[in-house]
């Protein structure tokens, strides 16, 4: 009975060093399945042929859209299906192309594996924003294919689409400085009306977008601000919004003037 | 040391034996792990009476579930992803862990508090025209009131991480309504009708201002990638307006267009034409959690 005690002691000493020395192990390398280790980041885990249908769809709805806007006919739809499926076609040979540069490296070398991430992160990217960019075939074929009182009709379009748009980053932004500049409805109300009208037909570039609100606000004179605000909002505004003097000359340079 | 020989025999031939010796180790290393359980437990003990001095007794509130009608399949497939993702998921955190998380931050929990006390004093300053005595009362809403009268939010869960004001990443909202809720309760007695109902209006206001905020956020994320018409549009607005989620803070989002946050699926998709529908379940929804938000007082009275 004291043996069989003392046998099972050391074992259980045993098979706890034998646990340490295995974690430890595991703890020092990264291990990675490289078995589709491309499509899994690349591709999120979707198969290449999920891959394909949902950038279909994503041209498919564009051009949806783009029925609704601009009375495009069924001609010129099929026109720019095809100018998007050259676009997929494009995407997938890149695909195949990064494919066959990554399979040779081991993902358990740091080096080789920071080369992976380097290769695959633009195919990756690249689905994330859709293929729906400046310089795709379905833009151009866009450009090309529609008359010009459709190309009007769409700009009208996005242009509307731009200003919902900049209406929500604005509401959001002001959302957030109220949490430290309080505002009753009236004073939201009109600062956001300011904020808009200033920005009324002006074409803001994307970069800028995410600080338009601060970008306006920053221009506005303190005798404008005043109208809308007490003293002690005044002041505390211009706490919140600092530092975009740099930002708004950069869009004067590029002929947009906010104030 | 001596082994029996039998013993020694069955270790090197039987792995039915082998099994059992695992077990055993493994049953040991529980054993020895639930002992530094029952330490914690003691030591969290005092731990929740320390924030218990604080803040009074403390209450937890599970996270809300996931705003949505599934069919009963979707739900089933649901509830085997949530057992084989992780548990921790959706873990019911007990009140006295909360505690502990709070435990070690409590004047920073007080300075945060003091600090959207007075932003929130500026709002209601501006929302009603107060009367002298008014405003002299205002003055007494001090630290030792906030601590008498204000329940930090130290109950959120989020993902079931227990989200800690200690680390900054608690939702504001929710401190800001815990701060609203305690100002309405002292200054309703001493306003007058028209005064409460003013300061009322404007709150209501102001939290509509953020959930439509909010929600059209959300509509500005889904219009990217679905392309919708403006009538989907206004059908999908109504259905976030009625959801809730118009709680969710997007700016998270919009800075990372690739992500949506949890939305009522079902009152989304019947608005979605076929194709539309195939992308929007493509579409990644993933609890961000909260941000840190600077609360530096700018506002000076």
């Amino acid at each position: 009975m004291n043996g069989s005690l003392t046998f099972l002691r050391v074992l259980s000493a045993f098979a706890i060093l034998w646990i340490g020395f295995y974690s430890s192990e595991l703890k020092g390398q990264v291990v990675i399945d490289q078995v589709g280790q491309f499509e899994n980041y690349a591709f999120g885990n979707l198969p290449e042929s999920a891959v394909k249908k949902k950038l279909q769809s994503q041209f498919e709805l564009e051009i949806k859209k783009m029925v609704l806007s601009c009375d495009l006919t069924e001609a010129q739809q099929e026109k720019i299906r095809f100018a998007a499926q050259g676009d997929i076609s494009r995407f997938f040979r890149l695909v195949d192309k990064t494919r066959k540069s990554t399979e040779a490296l081991n993902m358990n070398d740091q080096e080789q594996a920071q080369k992976f991430w380097q290769l695959a992160s633009p195919i990756q990217s690249k689905l994330q924003t859709g293929l729906n960019t400046a310089d795709s075939l379905f833009r151009k074929s866009i450009e090309q294919i529609l008359e010009p009182e459709q190309q009007e009709k769409l700009a009208k379009r996005e242009e509307e689409i731009n200003s919902s748009r900049m209406a929500v980053y604005i509401k959001l932004r002001i959302a957030k400085i109220e949490r430290q500049v309080p505002l009753v409805s009236n004073q939201r109300e009109s600062l956001i009306d300011m904020i808009e009208s200033t920005l009324k037909g002006k074409k803001i570039p994307q970069e800028n977008i995410a600080n338009i609100t601060d970008i306006v606000i920053g221009g506005f004179s303190d005798e404008k601000l005043g109208k809308i605000l007490d003293e002690d909002q005044l002041a505390a505004i211009r706490k919140v919004v600092q530092n975009t003097d740099g930002m708004r000359q950069q869009l004067a340079r590029k002929g947009i003037k906010l104030e | 040391m001596r082994f029996d020989k039998g013993s020694v025999r069955g270790l090197r031939i039987s792995s039915q034996h082998a099994m059992q010796i695992v077990l055993s180790v493994t049953l040991c290393l529980l054993a020895i792990g639930s002992t530094r359980l029952s330490a914690q437990e003691t030591n969290t003990e005092d731990e929740l009476k320390k924030v218990e001095s604080l803040f009074g007794e403390v209450k937890v509130v599970e996270k809300k579930p996931k705003p949505d009608s599934k069919k009963p399949d979707e739900e089933k497939d649901d509830d085997k992803e949530a057992k084989a993702v992780g548990a921790v998921a959706n873990v019911r955190v007990p009140a006295r862990a909360l505690a502990l998380q709070a435990g070690g931050a409590g004047q920073e929990i007080q300075d945060t508090l003091a600090k959207v006390v007075q932003v929130e004093l500026a709002f209601l300053r501006r929302a009603v025209k107060l009367t002298k005595e008014q405003e002299d009362h205002l003055a007494t809403l001090d630290a030792k009131w906030i601590k008498k009268n204000v329940r930090p939010p130290i109950d959120n869960v989020v993902n079931g991480v227990i989200v800690n004001f200690a680390g900054g990443r608690v939702s504001m909202t929710a401190v800001q309504k815990s701060v609203v809720k305690a100002i309405a309760k002292e200054m309703d007695p001493i306003f007058d009708p028209e005064q409460a109902q003013a300061y009322l209006d404007e709150r209501k206001k102001r939290d509509r201002f953020v959930v439509e905020s909010n929600i059209d956020g959300i509509l500005l994320l889904l219009d990217r990638k679905l392309s919708l018409r403006d009538d989907q549009s206004q059908n999908i607005r109504k259905a976030l307006l009625q959801s809730g989620v118009g709680e969710t803070d997007v700016r998270m989002y919009i800075q990372n267009p690739n992500y949506l946050p949890p939305l009522p699926e079902a009152s989304i998709v019947k608005h979605l034409d076929a194709i539309q529908k195939d992308v929007f379940r493509g579409l990644q929804q993933v609890e961000f959690g909260v941000q840190q938000e600077n609360v530096e007082v700018v506002i000076k009275r």
